[in-house]
């Protein structure tokens, strides 16, 4: 292999494949990036075992092969290489790459590229293309509900499938919950991705994928396998596992006739929560809501650290209604809701409550209560 | 990793058995494996079991590595497990970076060169967490456990669990030295195939088809396979260590009923100490103690009681004295002057 | 509900998620205790030897012992429908035998239409139908009037399942558990077995409390936890849980002392 290649393509294409190398392995090869020159430039592969990251760079190939080097280490060196300048990266014998780029020479110990693992084979089952600011949304609008519990690995992802409407058409859904609350956000499914089987994408490729999604342009290709998921963002090809089990029938815990509807300016009620919320105890973070014609009132009671309470004009026609909550789940949804109303459906105080952007039907929030 | 000193032998590093393309003897073993996967029906896990370094962790590794490049469809009739070195299955299990494989194995200490004393839950949860996820080929995931004697309970408890409900299109592969001592819920939950310590013609067969034969002193093979207990595992150590070649001289002495002198132990501790290699050190006394409850054993069988009681004793103050010496971590050559003082004075009282 | 501070102390409720139960022949867990009725769920009424003369076949046990996970392979096997004792009434007699085989659970229900049950056992003699009663007790044991009827049943041949034995209380935890898709280690399985009542029914309300106080407090499902719930939980009062949150907060491994608690959770 002897390629020379421009420094800052290859710095930002080593940046994407990097991160997914972890820093503590006890496997050798796993440290490593796979470096393959080919007729199509230079193609970086780095891996944990539970997910690939490809990335192609364009590389001026004078000879063709493959080799091995330690990413982390690579990253720095191409790192501290003037900017735009010209790097050369051979391999002088098996063991060993060399990267020359004007009078620097840096020589990193090789491992066989054969020994290099590959997640990539498979053939897909279903294929299609979905714009990169959907693909963005439905994390987005999900992730912060994902349990972060061993014990519920069935719910340390999003779950993506797709149903049909009753009006006929397909559509896409992401879905994520802690069992405390639920998140869901629905879209109209990409050409090909119907009938595709419901799939959990684990957490750590979910925020590797946004990460990727950030600077991206064109339509993300989604390719599923029985049992991976390949996406192809600009060049950058992210293929994950999934997780092995069977996410809830979570329709059932977003209730359909909750008819006690308030309404309230999103940015306030945020505000007005986290303000009250400072006298809450570090664990429970309740904060009662009293609704009644017209007014909310948030407050806490603390034994320890005192009181605290605060009036908002609303919307609501309904009984008056006490319910608590957990200050921090309310925060985390309120920062989903873009529209200046937040809309809430209730049933009653222990019963599932329904968040949603007054604007947007796309997303629905489910919450549970806390008893207060 | 420390080599060997200067023998005129330069016997290459013994591979680990995910890198092993070497089987000998077992062929019983293989043939079970083969049919159950003739049968559609495979056990989802499976205790191999027998004395260390016969080639129970080879055959699991090389069982692991053929239902990963073929999955599970029958094998042809005349067809045994072996996979092309230079399959690219073969290449990532022997990195340990095939994806749908995980093996928890006995952690080296580099500064004592004796295994960790237990394999904790920290271990046994890379397992649950590999479960977690689906194969990456779709096909089957492999768990192998080397040795799972050596699981603590929290991590025993952790596998048990996946061993009774054990999720689908899973292979575990344990690994025992000691069946009889792990958690009779792990046994019953396993299909054991009980491996027995091979013949010395197989022994020098391995030794041969490994390229140690032709780049080893002849007597110090022959040696090793008199001594190795049908395990080319031990035997490898013994032509590759120099505490192989020095417990040899030792043994001359001791076997003849000779008591071995100041100048000859003062040797011996001087080139094991010399060596730099803890390896050797732990090997030594292994040998050491094996010849002791040997002729321990004997002894008894002769109704020498006494000298059974006494040598028995003396075995068991060498452990003793090893276990305190690693975690003080004391130097090899007191260890070892120790050592030999509890040897002499076991042998001085012994009649000869 | 209120703590003895007089303060309430907030409770994070919990969504209800469904769980997907096991029912298929291979999720049956057979030990001796229910082998008898297994056996003769899986071969009757093809073997003739079963068959018998009578169109009814009687699967009584305790509750929760796995009437319904039977007569669920065996509907599988047979497709046979599924009724409740209420919908044997004289108009839907013919409706109910439309597939030949009929599986009518939780007998003797509480509004009995004993004639229709007779004409309906009747009518299944004569098309060689066949009908499989699940119940707790034996047919004996129920309050039948119409003599007929009671001949019927006493006729027809009958299966118990006994009492769970100590393997099939223990695969029987691990299967909840695996149910609902829950990482237990093995000990917390041996700590319960020694400690619960010996019921399948047990079992099942011991794993769903578990799985809903872990979800609730976001916790690992230790031995240590379960220790800490059972003893709070059949203290018999909410603060119990309440504790339990407390100590993990506070990471207290000696919190309560509830390892040293030996008595079973049933018992109070």
């Amino acid at each position: 292999m002897r390629v020379t290649v421009e420094r800052n393509a290859l710095l930002k294409a080593l940046g994407h494949v990097q991160s997914v190398v972890e820093r503590r392995t006890t496997v050798p090869i796993l440290s490593n990036v796979l470096m393959q020159a080919g007729e199509e430039g230079l193609k970086l592969t780095a891996t944990d075992l539970d997910m690939e990251v490809v990335e192609e760079v364009a590389a001026n190939v004078l000879e063709g092969g493959a080799g091995t080097a330690p990413a982390h280490l690579l990253h720095d060196i191409v790192r501290k290489l003037p900017d735009g300048s010209q790097l050369s990266i051979e391999q002088p014998d098996e063991g060993r790459v060399a990267v020359i780029s004007g009078r620097s020479r840096f020589m990193l110990p090789a491992l066989p590229p054969e020994d290099f693992p590959d997640l990539a084979a498979g053939e897909p089952s279903h294929e299609f293309a979905i714009p990169v600011d959907d693909l963005a949304f439905f994390i987005e609008r999900t992730k912060f509900a994902i349990s972060t519990e061993e014990t519920r690995y069935y719910l340390n992802g999003i779950y993506f499938h797709t149903l049909e409407r009753e009006d006929g058409s397909v559509a896409m859904r992401a879905v994520a919950t802690d069992g405390h609350r639920l998140a869901r956000a629905e879209l109209p499914a990409p050409e090909g991705a119907a009938g595709m089987p419901g799939i959990i994408v684990p957490r750590k490729a979910v925020l590797e994928l946004l990460r990727l999604l950030d600077a991206a342009e064109e339509d993300v290709q989604v390719a599923l396998t029985q049992s991976k998921i390949r996406f192809a963002i600009d060049g950058v090809v992210l293929t994950t596992k999934l997780i092995d089990g069977n996410f809830p029938d979570y329709e059932r815990v977003i209730p359909i006739d909750n008819d006690k509807r308030l309404e309230v300016d999103t940015r306030l009620f945020a505000q007005a929560v986290d303000r009250v919320s400072t006298v809450s105890s570090e664990k429970g973070r309740a904060v009662k809501l009293s609704i009644e014609s017209e007014r909310l009132v948030l407050s806490v009671n603390n034994p320890e650290a005192g009181s605290a309470e605060e009036e908002l004009s609303c919307h609501y026609e309904g009984e008056p209604l006490e319910i608590g909550f957990n200050a921090r789940y309310l925060l985390e949804i309120a920062a989903q809701i873009e529209s200046a109303t937040t809309v809430f459906l209730f049933s009653d105080a222990a019963s599932p409550t329904i968040m949603r952007d007054s604007d947007d039907d796309r997303t629905i929030y489910v919450l549970m209560p806390m008893r207060v | 990793m420390a080599r060997a000193a200067q023998e005129k032998t330069a016997v290459p590093d013994i591979p680990h058995p995910a890198e092993m393309t070497v089987l000998v003897g077992h062929l019983k073993a293989e043939a079970r494996m083969l049919s159950a996967l003739r049968s559609g029906r495979l056990h989802h896990a499976w205790l191999l079991s027998g004395p260390e370094g016969i080639g129970k962790a080879t055959l699991a590794w090389r069982f692991a590595r053929y239902l990963l490049a073929h999955g599970d469809a029958p094998p042809p009739e005349d067809g045994d497990l072996q996979l092309d070195p230079a399959h690219p299955v073969f290449r990532r299990v022997a990195a340990r970076a095939h994806p749908d494989l995980v093996s928890v194995e006995r952690i080296i200490d580099e500064k004592t060169g004796r295994p960790k004393r237990a394999i904790g839950v920290d271990e046994a949860r890379r397992i649950l967490h590999f479960l977690t996820l689906t194969p990456a080929e779709g096909g089957w995931r492999v768990v192998i456990v080397d040795p799972v004697d050596d699981l603590n309970l929290a991590a025993a408890n952790a596998l048990l669990k996946t061993l009774e409900e054990p999720p689908q299109r899973t292979l575990f592969l344990l690994i025992s030295h000691a069946p009889g001592r792990l958690l009779p819920t792990i046994r019953s939950r396993c299909l054991h195939l009980p491996l027995r310590p091979l013949t010395p013609a197989q022994v020098r067969e391995t030794l041969a088809l490994l390229d140690v034969t032709e780049r080893t002193d002849a007597e110090v093979l022959e040696e090793a396979i008199a001594h190795c207990q049908g395990a080319p595992g031990l035997a490898l150590k013994l032509v590759t260590s120099s505490a192989g070649r020095l417990f040899s001289r030792l043994r001359a002495t001791l076997d003849a009923g000779g008591v071995p002198d100041r100048a000859e132990t003062t040797a011996i501790v001087q080139e094991l100490a010399a060596a730099r290699d803890p390896h050797a050190l732990a090997l030594f006394v292994d040998l050491l103690r094996s010849w002791l409850q040997e002729r321990a054993r004997e002894a008894a069988l002769h109704g020498n009681a006494q000298t059974a009681q006494r040598l028995a004793r003396a075995e068991a103050e060498i452990a003793h004295l090893l276990t305190r010496a690693e975690s003080l971590n004391l130097d090899t050559g007191l260890v070892l002057t120790a050592i030999f003082q509890d040897l002499t004075r076991a042998l001085q009282a012994s009649p000869a | 509900m209120t703590a003895m501070n007089g303060t309430p102390r907030p409770e994070q409720l919990i969504f209800d998620l469904p769980i997907a139960e096991g029912m298929s022949a291979e999720d049956f867990l057979v030990t001796d205790s229910n082998r008898a009725a297994f056996e003769i769920i899986m071969r009757w009424p093809e073997d003739d030897v079963l068959a018998g003369s009578s169109p009814l076949l009687n699967l009584h046990g305790p509750e929760g012992s796995g009437k319904t996970h039977l007569a669920e392979i065996w509907r599988a096997r047979t497709g046979a429908l599924r009724a409740q004792p209420d919908d044997v009434c004289t108009d839907n007699l013919p409706a109910l035998l439309s597939t030949g085989r009929l599986v009518i659970e939780d007998m003797p229900g509480a509004h009995l239409d004993e004639t229709a049950l007779f004409h309906l056992i009747n009518m299944a003699r004569e098309n060689h139908a066949r009908i499989m009663l699940t119940a707790r007790t034996p047919p004996a044991a129920w309050p039948i009037t119409l003599p007929d009827l009671a001949t019927r049943l006493a006729a027809a041949q009958s299966v118990a399942i006994a009492p769970p034995d100590d393997a099939l209380l223990r695969a029987l935890l691990v299967k909840l558990f695996t149910d609902r898709q829950l990482r237990v280690p093995e000990e917390v399985i041996s700590y319960l077995l020694v400690r619960m009542e010996r019921s399948a029914a047990a079992a099942q309300r011991l794993v769903t409390l578990i799985d809903r106080e872990a979800l609730k407090h976001k916790a690992k499902i230790t031995r240590p936890f379960v220790a800490r719930l059972l003893k709070a939980h059949f203290a018999g009062s909410r603060e119990a849980d309440h504790a339990a949150e407390a100590a993990e907060e506070k990471h207290d491994p000696a919190f309560p002392s509830a390892e040293a608690d030996e008595q079973s959770p049933s018992s109070s």
